[in-house]
């Protein structure tokens, strides 16, 4: 097993609400775009050639690790923000209550938030950044089924995964791929932020409801 | 809620559920009009699978559907109403497969080497 680790910079301007033009929605709060310097994809420390011209099939059509643009999207590791705008993927033909794209609540404060911090501690950008990627035994492992590569997205040494779990934006969410240092780091960082009632905290439900 | 492109600078604070489960929610209701075949729809679903963290740190890999009528990580509340049983940290699910191809020379192939 290793560790992949991609340079690359991150726009702040990808954040929505600014980001949402055009066909973009917009990056919410646990999925970030990043330009990849693809002289700068390392793995254990060696260049490496796995990414390029890389594609998954996401139901059923190619998609690109690395965009047209050089980017990668990043599904931040461990963590899981409310959501921006979550299409279901029901069918027109069976669908009972009117269909798109739903929004929870705390999903646009979380994307602002992390968007306002960034720029707050760092500068308007686009900010340098390294995409961390532990536990890779295979290619393979590096991206979920939407061929997002799944890390940690590091900015002068801040973790952004964390800083979502610290600050009570983000909820943790766990994957069998995770390393047991990682989920221990991320279970301490929300139980804190649970405890202090940060944000999500405070109105957490576990009983289903559905405000359409 | 619906998907809406503006800011509207209104706060947007409110009830929260785990993205996961609300994703569920959000097709469940969709489908049906109602969250009355949640649970249904999230037993019928071959994906979710967890096992429980602290299993899963021990070395446990005996992921279970998270609707199992035994000991899921979702149930039935007296209520009647959906619940998630367990914190969000108390649970590691399973990745769906996820394969990186390349194409050589017209053919896709899966990548094998870094």
């Amino acid at each position: 097993m290793g560790t992949l680790r991609i340079a690359g910079k991150i726009s702040l301007g990808q954040f929505w609400p600014k980001g949402a033009v055009g066909n973009s929605q917009g990056s919410d709060a646990d999925t970030v775009k990043v330009v990849v310097d693809k002289s700068r994809i390392l793995f254990n420390g060696q260049s490496s050639t796995a990414l390029g011209s890389a594609y998954a099939i996401d139901k059923g059509k190619k998609k690109a690790v690395i965009n047209t643009k050089g980017e990668i999207n990043v599904r931040l590791q461990g963590v899981d923000a409310p959501e921006l705008h979550y299409p279901t993927t029901v069918s027109k033909q069976i669908a009972q209550a009117p269909n798109g794209h739903f929004r929870q609540a705390w999903g646009e404060s979380a994307s602002k938030a992390l968007a306002a911090f960034l720029r707050r501690k760092f500068g308007n950008g686009p900010l340098a950044c390294e995409v961390v990627s532990q536990n890779i035994g295979k290619p393979n492992d590096i991206c979920d089924s939407h061929g997002r590569v799944v890390g940690n997205v590091v900015v002068k040494g801040l973790d952004v995964n964390l800083w979502l779990l610290d600050n009570g934006w983000a909820f943790p969410t766990f994957y069998e791929s995770m390393l047991k240092d990682e989920i221990e780091e991320a279970t301490a960082r929300a139980q804190q932020a649970k405890a202090q009632g940060l944000r999500i905290w405070k109105d957490y439900q576990s009983t289903a409801f559905f405000d359409a | 809620m619906h998907f809406s492109r503006t800011d509207s600078g209104a706060s947007d604070k409110g009830p929260v559920l785990l993205p996961k489960l609300f994703r569920r929610c959000a097709a469940s209701y969709v489908t049906h009009g109602s969250l009355q075949n949640l649970l249904a729809d999230i037993r019928a679903s071959r994906s979710d699978k967890f096992v429980r963290t602290s299993d899963f740190l021990k070395g446990g890999v005996a992921f279970k559907q998270w609707g199992n009528a035994q000991g899921g990580a979702v149930r039935a509340a007296a209520s009647g109403k959906v619940k998630l049983a367990l914190a969000p940290w108390e649970f590691v699910l399973k990745e769906e497969p996820s394969t990186l191809y390349r194409d050589i020379g017209g053919q896709r192939r899966e990548i094998t080497a870094f």
